[in-house]
């Protein structure tokens, strides 16, 4: 689990970023880190990995290959995927935050899973 | 859109609801005894009787299970499989406990059905009471009928 904490460690100290997780794609649930204070992790983790699902058999439909990152853009701030395996990186973030970064930063640590 | 078929009028906008958000292909309601309430995905009478048998022994097993190790009753069960995986949970309405037993394939996950299932346990529970006392008047009624029909024939 170390490694774990440490890849969720490290995408929290991206400034804007609320919420960090670790969670099984197969079954949605939290692996490591939390979808931040005062919001319901469980709940996020199994809404984000559904989301993603769909996504990626939405992209492998349409001809695109498969999806490998994913935002939601919503009033107050974003959360985004990524997904390597058996195992999606989930972060909430602000509205202020750095986009293209944070993306980087999750597809790089989706190296490290 | 699922096919089903629920005995408790109460149970069927909770259930309907949960089929369609958590997108499981089968659940079916019922008292831990095996009297089935209602139920979403299955073809058969046969079907729901099994599943309804099964999911009874399961909980009792899993109950006792529970006291032996925790002293615990176990609140819910889950069995993954590759394709498919099995979730039963315990919520209370009605006044009574039920247990909602549903299958679900790779078009959703425990997360999803965990989630789902909670609102589907608090949409239940909040009806709570008036169920209680609507299946006590019903009861009422039904037994003084009965009775009058015992003592005096039926009216028509």
């Amino acid at each position: 689990m170390d490694e774990f904490d440490a890849i969720v460690a490290r995408l929290q100290r991206h400034q804007g970023v609320v919420g960090v997780m670790l969670v099984g794609m197969e079954d949605g649930m939290v692996i490591a880190g939390d979808a931040g204070p005062g919001r319901d992790s469980d709940t996020a983790a199994a809404l984000a990995t559904s989301l993603f699902r769909r996504t990626k058999a939405a992209s492998t439909d349409a001809g695109l290959g498969d999806a490998r990152f994913v935002r939601l853009e919503a009033d107050r701030g974003h959360v985004c995927a990524a997904a390597k395996g058996d195992i999606a990186i989930v972060t909430v973030a602000g509205t202020g935050i750095n986009l293209g970064k944070l993306r980087l930063e999750m597809l790089s640590a989706t190296e490290l899973l | 859109m699922i096919a089903g078929a629920v005995s408790a009028p109460w149970l069927d906008a909770p259930l309907r609801r949960f089929v369609q958000d958590s997108r499981v292909q089968r659940a079916i309601v019922l008292h831990p005894d095996g009297k089935v309430l209602g139920q979403f995905g299955f073809s058969s009478a046969v079907e729901v009787m099994t599943a309804c048998a099964l999911a009874a022994a399961i909980n009792a097993s899993g109950k006792e299970l529970g006291r032996q190790l925790g002293g615990r009753p176990f609140l819910g069960l889950h069995q993954g499989g590759r394709k498919q995986g099995v979730f039963m949970g315990s919520c209370a309405a009605g006044g009574k406990e039920c247990l909602l037993l549903a299958a679900f394939d790779r078009d959703s996950t425990l997360g999803l059905v965990r989630l789902y299932f909670a609102e589907f346990r608090d949409a239940v529970g909040d009806m709570d009471r008036r169920s209680d006392t609507d299946a006590e008047a019903r009861d009422l009624e039904s037994d003084l009928n009965s009775s009058l029909d015992a003592l005096f024939g039926p009216l028509n």
